[in-house]
């Protein structure tokens, strides 16, 4: 609904005046039911939030009001008693840093191979790697924790971290940026004296920096997340990482509201830390750039 | 070992895609086999040879049936929610007037879906809680009964539906955007010269330029209905739920293996679940014809 008006006759100029009402209307409306909704999905946050430094009775006493009347510190002193917190805490952030530069190093290495080169058998090798995306975790769960507790992995973070490093859908992803770096700047690069992992570091990694950035928080936030296998190969709470360290403070005796919660938000902070410094804008763009082209 | 340059070349991409392989053959395709042999055994530290005994136990397990009819529960949730509500939220925040804060609102929308499932599950806990969960508070303001939605077998599965909603809901609007911008705005504004309603245009124009990212997300929502896990174990208290209402096939598998000890049952489950799943898959290839995603 273009509205230049350029010199309409007078009827026209009534029209366009009605039309612009009519516009009005409807971005406001839109506007309207945009804002409304983002306040519906931010609004378990604010309990979230409100919640950890809510005493029991207001809890209780005041639902539906996020914002604590009666700050108080007494859920975190609660969580940090029951719960190692800190050093689970670390254990969740250093298998998920772990993974996270494994996961960046080889998911780029494969791409390299599949994006730079021509070689026998590339496109039934490309086929085959997409073809195990359709296979589900469940069909190798058991099988792989016999395998681990074979190898005396279990209760370390080996299988939290090593199968995670490279992924068919990582390397898939930054492929189909790295396919597009145009041959000619390998070729000046390797006449200049520059070796073909050389390349791979100076020109292939740096030209699909977003690709790789999309990646890297993609599985770092994934570990973070993480529940089923943690719960699997970790046994001792020392070792548990926070996701799972979390749900096993709860006594069936007394139930306890808050401090679960108060985890919960500690957990989300290097979460939403990170979107908002790596650029919301940024990786919400990335991924949607990445993530449908053939 | 001298190798010449040309050979050297030759070698690269092997070299550069070894890692992805080498993984796939310890971590995924190992356990395979290894899951093949278990399933034809049964017992805990020695095995006895049982056939095909642990495929019909689980052919024959109510409680398998079960959890895959809570899947398709779910997975209907969420192509006739999910899906429309995110299409609908696309298609607005795509209107050219907001298309400068569209980053902004699909950022907004989609940090539900990178907060832990952990922390979603206690902060829907508390929301969904009969005597003060802000749901019920609310419904109570229009009359309506306190609802146990956690506990009566009847609402376990609309609680998770919307706590599936907020989740999920951001990252299908993503891909939807993503699809958009494959829509050219000229067919739009030629449609609209040619007289064709705001409903037509979107039926005969848009919808049918969405179709390759359409199957993609609907296969997404489909499979990953199926793979639920973790909010569903955790909002059924770390098991299935009122009357198995919120039982899964990976809980049920979980809890075989893990708490059963049942591994060569268990691993019969993820084969069996496997099966399924590539033929739901298959079936959406066909329906939606391989060509499309390319």
């Amino acid at each position: 609904m273009d509205t230049k008006s350029v010199s309409l006759p007078p009827h026209a100029a009534l029209k366009s005046e009605r039309m612009n009402t009519a516009k009005f209307i409807r971005y406001t409306a839109a506007y309207v039911v945009l804002i409304v909704m983002s306040f519906a999905f931010l609004v378990p946050f604010l309990y979230m939030v409100g919640t950890s430094f809510k005493k029991y009775d207001e809890i209780v006493s005041r639902p539906l009001n996020p914002i604590p009347l009666e700050p108080t510190l007494e859920n975190f002193i609660r969580l940090f008693e029951k719960l190692p917190f800190w050093t689970q805490f670390f254990n969740s952030v250093f298998i998920a840093v772990s993974i996270t530069v494994l996961s960046i190093v080889f998911n780029s290495l494969v791409a390299f191979g599949f994006a730079r080169y021509d070689f026998k058998y590339k496109n039934p090798l490309f086929v085959a790697m997409l073809a195990t995306m359709m296979i589900p975790g469940q069909l190798t769960l058991v099988p792989t924790f016999m395998m681990f507790r074979a190898w005396g992995w279990l209760d370390t973070f080996y299988p939290l971290i090593i199968p995670g490093a490279v992924s068919a859908f990582g390397v898939f992803f930054i492929r189909q940026v790295m396919v597009a770096i145009p041959r000619e700047l390998y070729d000046s690069a390797r006449v200049d004296g520059c070796s073909e992992l050389g390349t791979f570091f100076r020109i292939a990694m740096p030209l699909s920096a977003s690709a790789i950035g999309v990646i890297a928080i993609l599985t770092f936030m994934g570990s973070w997340n993480d529940y089923l296998g943690p719960l699997i190969f970790l046994t001792s709470e020392n070792k548990m990482t926070l996701a799972v360290g979390l749900t096993t403070m709860n006594n069936p005796y007394k139930i306890d509201f808050a401090s679960p919660i108060t985890g919960s938000f500690l957990m989300a902070i290097p979460v939403l830390v990170m979107l908002s410094v790596v650029g919301q804008k940024y990786f919400v763009e990335g991924l949607t750039a990445g993530s449908i082209k053939g | 070992m001298h190798f010449k340059p040309a050979v050297r070349i030759k070698m690269a991409p092997y070299l550069f895609i070894l890692p992805f392989f080498l993984a796939y053959a310890i971590f995924g395709l190992y356990p395979t086999l290894y899951g093949l042999w278990l399933n034809l055994h049964t017992g805990i530290n020695e095995y006895v040879f049982v056939g095909l005994q642990n495929f019909s136990m689980v052919l024959n397990d109510s409680l398998f049936w079960k959890s895959m009819w809570n899947g398709t529960k779910l997975a209907f949730g969420s192509l006739f929610i999910i899906l429309p509500l995110a299409l609908a939220v696309a298609l607005l925040i795509n209107q050219p007037f907001i298309a400068k804060r569209k980053g902004y609102f699909a950022t907004f929308f989609f940090t539900p879906n990178i907060t832990s499932a952990v922390a979603v599950a206690f902060i829907f806990g508390l929301i969904f809680n009969r005597d003060f969960g802000v749901l019920n508070v609310l419904l109570g303001m229009i009359g309506i009964e306190p609802i146990a939605w956690l506990r009566n077998p009847l609402w376990t599965m609309p609680a998770l539906i919307i706590v599936t909603t907020w989740r999920y809901l951001g990252i299908n609007i993503l891909y939807f955007l993503a699809g958009l911008q494959n829509v050219p705005r000229e067919l739009i504004e030629a449609a609209k010269i040619d007289g064709a309603s705001a409903f037509q245009r979107f039926l005969y124009v848009t919808l049918p330029l969405l179709r390759p990212v359409m199957m993609f997300i609907v296969f997404q929502a489909i499979l990953g209905s199926y793979n639920m896990f973790t909010e569903a174990f955790l909002l059924g208290n770390r098991g299935f739920g009122p009357q198995n209402s919120l039982l899964f096939p990976t809980s049920l598998l979980y809890d075989q293996a893990f708490r059963g000890q049942n591994f060569g049952y268990s691993a019969a489950l993820g084969y069996v679940f496997t099966m399924i799943m590539l033929i739901v898959s298959l079936f959406q290839l066909r329906l939606f014809r391989l060509k499309d995603i390319g």
